[in-house]
């Protein structure tokens, strides 16, 4: 008995499948071819329709032509982009190393101070006074315990000293 | 005959200029609406889109390497517009839901200028037919859509429409046998 193709196995065909049962059945099955060509002509009436529905007359595709062109033109091309952007980018280096040179100058004039003319004489001088004067009043105690500590560091000396010649003799 | 496409492989300048582009629009603005226009089903958007998968053509020509034909890569600009299209749609309808105001597209529409090259007992006829296929068409899940039409309507292999929709074969196969499953069924169901 002749199994028929279902509707599934004439979807998988129009799909694109190679099914070999399917296209050996349709070459013997009259009934099947038929029904196949039912649907080829329901798609076919789709694209007849839509093409219809799209025909348009000369004219409007010569004004949608000067439509694109028309706008092609207006864009503003790539070349012209890159040149603007070149220019833009020197002048913001320009710019920027401007900038960058006035406020290190503006550092440097800051950070310099006045040469002052002194003699060598007076250099001293100042010198001496410094080491010579007194010491400040909050450092005083500070001054009085490194005495302390140093005249006891002397006589313990004195002591291990003496104690090594008597040991000695 | 050499378009501007097959020219850029070999003298990209002579692609630049915008009289061989003129060539390419009048050898494919054609197909290209009657496809836009199967995917959307309303003529002044898809006069818009065409215009548009144009001027991204020229604007990216550079990136055409000839490894397809010159329609199945404008067919992919155009479902990619259309993409975005339905994308805006869906946006713009919240947007409107949300402020209660006509959108930009609506008042555009409505200053359009009616097209006169087509007689209105033509252009009756012609819109009760696409009206009759969008009825069908629209009820299928965008995928199965973009795939039954380039199938369909632009007659293109199962490899070109992977090329197309950016979709593995496998897939393209899939997606067209539930469309016509469903188309098959849908029609069924009307002429009961």
């Amino acid at each position: 008995m002749l199994v028929h193709l279902s509707e599934e196995e004439f979807a998988l065909l129009l799909a694109g499948k190679d099914d070999e049962m399917a296209s050996g059945h349709l070459a013997i099955c009259s009934q099947c071819e038929h029904k196949l060509e039912n649907w080829k002509a329901d798609l076919r009436q789709i694209r007849d329709a839509i093409s219809f529905s799209s025909q348009r007359p000369t004219e409007y595709w010569q004004v949608q032509r000067n439509a694109i062109t028309r706008k092609l033109e207006a864009l503003p091309s790539l070349g012209n982009f890159w040149n603007f952007g070149w220019t833009l980018a020197c002048y913001a280096l320009a710019l920027s190393v401007l900038v960058l040179g006035f406020i290190n100058f503006h550092q440097t004039q800051i950070g310099m101070q006045p040469k002052t003319e002194i003699s060598d004489t007076q250099l001293l001088n100042d010198l001496e006074d410094h080491m010579t004067e007194d010491v400040p009043d909050a450092l005083q105690p500070t001054d009085l315990l490194v005495s302390e500590m140093s005249d006891t560091e002397d006589q313990g000396t004195k002591i291990i000293h003496n104690e090594a010649l008597r040991k000695s003799k | 005959m050499l378009d501007v496409f097959e020219l850029t492989a070999v003298k990209p300048q002579v692609a630049s200029e915008l009289e061989d582009f003129d060539q390419t629009i009048a050898l494919y603005q054609q197909r290209i609406y009657r496809l836009l226009l199967a995917q959307i089903g309303e003529p002044d958007v898809a006069e818009d889109l065409t215009q548009e998968c144009f001027i991204r053509a020229f604007q990216n020509r550079s990136r055409f390497r000839g490894e397809s034909q010159v329609f199945t890569w404008l067919a992919r600009i155009a479902i990619n517009l259309a993409r975005d299209y339905f994308r805006n749609r869906r946006l713009a309808f919240w947007r409107r839901l949300s402020r209660m105001d006509n959108s930009e597209e609506e008042n555009r529409r409505a200053m359009a200028v009616p097209d006169r090259s087509v007689s209105p007992e033509d252009l009756v006829i012609q819109r009760e037919k696409l009206a009759s296929v969008m009825e069908l068409v629209k009820q299928l899940s965008q995928p199965q859509r973009e795939t039954l039409l380039l199938s369909v309507i632009e007659e293109m292999s199962l490899d070109e429409i992977s090329r197309c929709t950016n979709r593995r074969i496998g897939t393209v196969k899939t997606h067209l046998f539930r469309a016509l499953m469903n188309l098959r069924k849908w029609q069924e169901g009307k002429h009961k």
